[in-house]
């Protein structure tokens, strides 16, 4: 009988993970004894959580390290994608201390699932293991299923809450027989080990059949949560539904957690075939380019507009993840780095678009109609300047953070050989300018039609100002976080 | 103390920008804008008494303020020359320039736009400084566009006017002499890729500064070589440069065929007419080629076309001239003929009497323009000679000056115009061995005293032709400039008088012209010359005075067209020129444009591109609505077939 050994837990690994989770743990419990016109309190304690999380992350960057037998990894990559995660949810929880009790949707478990839906998209960013990325998409999705219809009784939540949750669990459905089939091919759930196997071509014709045919299922679970087309069409209604804080943290940190996930399995496991992926995965990028920018170009729902645009961004960032996956190391991490960047500038910049959002939103109205914006600038001047910057942003004007993004993504692409994506690419940039435009105009030019009081909070200041400064500090000064995008290296094989 | 010459363009340029940004009162406009010139002449002339300091083979004042350009072999300076050319350019554009400002204080008084008037006038100033100061051909070149820009803004001042006297509209005008010019500014830039080509520099002479060398005097060098057209033939470089200079100088010195533009421009106010349009822009060109005399000397040069170019304008204008019934037009036909002499001259290479005749008709044409303009002023803004007559005793010294202006352009002895027009004359007769030509300058000489005999007979003498006119002297403002200018056009002969021959002396170091000896011949055919015109003023005088007087009526023909018909009709028109450009090259242009525009831009980019991506698009997207339908049902059958295609790719690949 073999003695079973349990190898010894690297805990660094999974220090911010542990905060989070032991912290949402403790705040579950202090909420039961916060009396109900303080529950703001809360709030305070999970931004507080967040920002130890943040902070204890610092010792170890620069390193690469696994535990849990490989199951566990923290790289530079996954690093500053927890960074991402925990400044998304820290502003996002600044975005809803005022917005819930002026929705009267104020409780308690709020800041605590968004702490779980933040270490959920932690474990897809460092999960080395089919198993724990299936895991991480899991807590993050049933949290986000209750987030969303979090306003209740509103049935427009009620209804994208149910939504979600039931092509969530189609796509999860998928997901889980595209792990079967994997391992039924390779005998192996470490996204290491069955990289390994495949670079050394040791499979059977069979094998291999069976082997794409789970990588096609995750690459659809995956896409669902990136919102790829044709796995996209939940993201308008259930953003237009959700509690507007919500909406902004499923079409950032949800999104990025995806595309984490994504970028790991496809450049850590499939690598190898990438000539196999990358041209299914460019026809969906292309689909993904048009159907987002086209579908966002009729809206007059700001909110709607907002979801089909960060569809089409979930195009732009796939253009890296082709890239990511080149062969020849230099694209590849290109690639990797063009993804980061884009999601860095497209997480402020989105976040700032919803924080403009929210403090437009009254109680009980729920058209988000463009034409809400009309004369904004002659109303409340610095809003409409925010709302315009970020908007901008979106559309990829320099100097603004999109900008850079943009740029990093076409470059990295071009660089990968993709050059007609990248034109395509340019094209649907030009038709996005065109909607994310008519907002700007409206908000300058136009005669408002019916006076939108707009309220804004300290709290959601500090989020907007956070969100603007680093639009246009990435916009003027690009180089630091493209420093920091280059030294985020995805460690390849088990830590080395 | 080299570096004063760079004050000498330096405040109009502040005047410009003073007036352009800061002032906004008419009164602060026009006097800042006239001490800035008058500052700029007295720097002028404190750079002339430098000048005189250096050695006569040197004699030139530079300096480079910065390397403009430095592309591998192609360096310009940003640097200025100042040599006795460029002082007597100089001395002209600041001094006659300045009177005209003042007068303009007077004239443009109550005008909506003053400021704006005052600003470019100064920048025009600016830029013809820099065209007679640069040291090399690209610096001329940016003054040469600098003046053309200023003459296309003054022109059009009156831009919301629909029409001005005698029915031009004055954006028209004004886009009319900018396109014309067009076409010799295209010519003057070929010919400057031409001279980099062949001799590896733009600067006229060596720069010191920055260690460049200069073309005029590598002239020699190149005189053999050719440019090749391949199936055309071989053109001599020297025929290729001079004749694009040639065409430059006829299209900013207003020479056959570009001249159409000059009467036109006539729709700016006077005192751009006086200054743009008599006294300095449309002198560049002579400028252009007393500079260059280096390349036009050359055996292979275009000289010889030169000569004809000029001899031709100058009769063609003189004639025009003698049928215009505005005020003003006269004095652009008489402008092109005057220029048409400048030009004979400089082909001949008589480039000493091109500068005199220059100088002088800067003087008296200035002169008749501002005494023009004080008629128009004085009689409420009327230029149709028709409505005029009997003035002398309402307008007296306008009167007086402007029959100063007359004589010296008729060539009347001992007037400032005799001297240097003769010298043009003759030098055709004794030097150049051209019969012809000189002949054909007598009788235009011949012509131009009789048409300002027939302008000063229409205009001051017989008897007051409309009654709704009340004519009023105009004030000092207006009046001293002229006077000035009188003083100067009387005695202005005396700069290169027979036997003194000053500014041959002073151009010396620069021309190298030796003095030409004066003989009895020459004394004949002046007298000559003299006479006729003399005889054909008091001709011109009498029949517009006396014999045709009463027949002269407002918004009639001139009663001269009963006895020469069509001929008549021809010299109103300027010979048909324009009739003939508007459709040979302006109505086929537009009828090409509006077709490509209609073609291409509307229906093509427009309607097919921009429209229809627009409308394809929009049909798109509401295709995408319509399958949004809200269902889940509907999403997970979207889901399922993405699924299945992806399956079935991975699996069947």
């Amino acid at each position: 009988m073999t003695e079973i050994t349990i190898p010894p837990i690297d805990w660094r690994v999974a220090t911010q993970l542990c905060i989070i989770f032991g912290w949402a743990s403790v705040l579950l419990i202090i909420a039961l004894f916060v009396p109900r016109s303080r529950i703001r309190v809360v709030g305070y304690l999970a931004i507080a959580g967040l920002v130890v999380a943040a902070g204890a992350g610092i010792p170890f960057w620069g390193g690469s390290a696994e535990t849990f037998g490989g199951m566990l990894r923290l790289d530079t990559y996954s690093m500053m994608l927890n960074w991402l995660f925990l400044a998304a949810a820290a502003v996002v929880i600044a975005y809803s201390l005022n917005y819930l009790p002026k929705h009267g949707i104020e409780h308690g478990e709020y800041y605590v699932l968004v702490l779980f839906a933040t270490a959920g998209m932690m474990l897809l960013a460092q999960g080395g293991d089919l198993i724990v990325l299936f895991l991480g998409l899991e807590l993050l999705s049933l949290t986000l299923y209750v987030l969303t219809g979090f306003a209740y009784p509103r049935e427009t939540s009620e209804e994208s809450g149910m939504k979600y949750l039931l092509t969530g669990a189609f796509a999860g459905g998928f997901i889980v027989f595209g792990i079967a089939l994997i391992y039924g091919a390779t005998g192996s759930l470490n996204l290491a080990a069955i990289g390994d196997t495949l670079a050394r071509a040791a499979l059977a014709a069979e094998d291999r059949t069976y082997l794409y045919a789970g990588a096609a299922l995750i690459v659809t679970g995956f896409g669902y949560k990136i919102a790829m087309a044709p796995f996209h069409m939940w993201a308008p209604d259930v953003y237009e539904g959700a509690p507007t804080p919500v909406a902004a943290f499923l079409s950032v940190g949800s999104k990025a957690a995806g595309f984490a996930a994504l970028v790991r399995f496809l450049v850590e496991a499939m690598g190898s075939q990438w000539p196999v992926w990358a041209p299914a995965l460019a026809t969906l990028a292309i689909a993904t380019l048009l159907l987002g920018n086209i579908g966002a170009l009729i809206q007059n729902n700001v909110k709607r507009m907002l979801a089909y645009s960060s569809v089409g961004h979930a195009g732009y960032m796939l253009l890296g993840v082709l890239a990511a996956g080149a062969p020849g190391g230099m694209a590849g991490q290109r690639g990797v780095e063009a993804v980061l960047l884009y999601l860095l500038a497209y997480m402020l910049t989105n976040l700032g678009a919803f924080g403009v959002l929210i403090a437009l939103e009254q109680r009980g109205e729920l058209t988000w109609d463009i034409n809400q914006f009309a004369g904004l600038w002659a109303r409340r001047p610095l809003l409409a300047s925010a709302m315009a910057i970020c908007l901008l942003s979106l559309a990829g004007v320099p100097p603004t953070a999109g900008f850079w993004g943009k740029f990093y993504v076409f470059t990295a692409a071009w660089q990968a050989g993709f050059g007609w994506l990248t034109i395509i690419g340019i094209l649907t940039a030009a038709i996005a300018a065109f909607y994310y435009v008519r907002i700007v105009v409206q908000m300058f030019t136009a005669e408002p039609s019916r006076e939108t009081p707009a309220e804004t909070d300290p709290a959601l200041r500090a989020g907007l100002v956070i969100a603007i400064a680093g639009i246009l500090v990435l916009g003027f000064m690009p180089a630091p976080a493209i420093d920091l995008v280059q030294r985020s290296v995805l460690a390849t094989v088990g830590g080395q | 103390m080299d570096w004063i010459i760079w004050l000498i363009p330096a405040f109009p340029l502040l005047g410009f920008v003073l007036n352009a940004l800061v002032v906004r009162q008419e009164r602060q406009a026009g006097i800042l804008a006239s001490a800035m010139v008058g500052l700029s002449f007295a720097t002028t002339i404190a750079a002339m008494a430098t000048l005189e300091g250096t050695p006569a083979e040197a004699r030139r004042l530079t300096w480079t303020l910065w390397e403009w350009i430095s592309i591998d072999d192609f360096r310009v300076a940003f640097g200025l020359l100042f040599d006795p050319l460029t002082a007597v350019m100089a001395l002209l554009v600041t001094g006659v320039g300045g009177l005209i400002h003042v007068y303009a204080i007077g004239y443009m008084h109550g005008d909506a736009r003053p400021v704006r008037f005052f600003a470019y006038m100064n920048l025009f100033v600016f830029a013809m400084l820099m065209l007679v100061m640069a040291d090399n051909l690209l610096l001329l070149f940016l003054g040469w566009e600098g003046v053309g820009l200023c003459s296309f803004l003054l022109i059009g001042h009156y831009f919301d006017r629909r029409t001005v006297q005698p029915g031009i509209n004055p954006s028209d005008a004004a886009v009319k002499a900018f396109v014309v010019n067009r076409i010799g500014d295209a010519a003057l830039l070929a010919a400057l890729f031409a001279i980099f080509t062949n001799f590896g520099t733009l600067s006229f002479y060596p720069n010191p500064q920055l260690g460049l060398t200069g073309y005029l005097d590598q002239a020699i060098i190149v005189a053999g070589q050719s440019i090749d057209f391949g199936a055309f033939g071989q053109l001599p470089l020297m025929t290729a440069i001079t004749l694009l200079m040639l065409v430059a100088v006829a299209g900013k010195s207003a020479q056959l065929p570009l001249y159409t533009w000059l009467p036109d421009a006539m729709a700016g106010p006077t005192p751009v007419s006086a200054l743009i349009h008599a006294a300095t822009m449309v002198t560049s060109g002579v400028y252009l080629i007393v500079r260059n005399a280096a390349l036009f000397d050359q055996p292979a040069s275009a000289a010889p076309w030169v000569l004809v170019i000029g001899v031709v304008t100058a009769f063609i204008g003189a004639t025009a001239a003698v049928a215009q019934l505005d005020i003003k037009r006269v004095l652009a036909y008489s402008t092109i003929s005057q220029l048409g002499f400048m030009v004979a001259a400089v082909g001949m290479g008589a480039y000493v009497a091109g500068m005199f005749h220059l100088l002088t008709h800067g003087l008296f044409k200035a002169l008749l323009f501002l005494a023009a303009g004080s008629v128009i002023h004085g009689i409420g803004d009327q230029q149709d000679m028709r409505r005029m007559g009997g003035l002398r005793t309402t307008l007296p010294t306008t009167f007086r000056l402007y029959a100063i202006g007359a004589l010296a352009l008729g060539g009347i002895f001992p007037l400032a115009g005799f001297w240097s027009k003769d010298e043009i004359i003759a030098h055709a007769w004794f030097d150049a061995r051209s019969p012809l030509a000189a002949i054909v300058l007598v009788l235009t000489s011949a012509i131009t005293a009789f048409y300002m005999g027939r302008q000063t007979g229409m205009v001051f003498y017989g008897r007051p032709r409309d009654p709704a006119l009340h004519p009023h002297e105009s004030g000092p403002l207006m009046r001293w400039p002229m006077i000035i200018l009188a003083a100067g056009a009387i005695p202005g002969g005396l700069i290169n008088f027979p036997g003194l021959h000053w500014l041959n002396s002073y151009l010396r170091p620069v021309l190298q012209e030796p003095e030409v000896i004066y003989t009895l011949g020459m004394g004949v055919l002046a007298t000559i010359t003299t006479l006729l015109s003399a005889g054909t003023a008091y001709l011109g005088w009498k029949t517009y005075a006396h014999d045709l007087e009463l027949r002269i009526r407002v918004g009639k023909d001139d009663p001269a067209l009963r006895y020469l018909g069509d001929l008549w009709r021809g010299m109103e028109i300027g010979w048909g020129l324009d009739w003939l450009y508007q459709r040979a090259f302006v109505r086929p242009y537009r009828a090409a444009a509006d077709f490509f525009s209609d073609a291409f831009d509307r229906q093509g980019i427009d309607g097919v591109l921009v429209g229809g991506a627009a409308r394809s698009m929009n049909w798109l997207a509401g295709g995408l609505r319509a399958a949004q339908t809200g269902y889940v049902r509907t999403y997970a059958l979207a889901f399922l077939l993405g699924v299945i295609m992806l399956v079935a790719y991975f699996t069947l690949r």
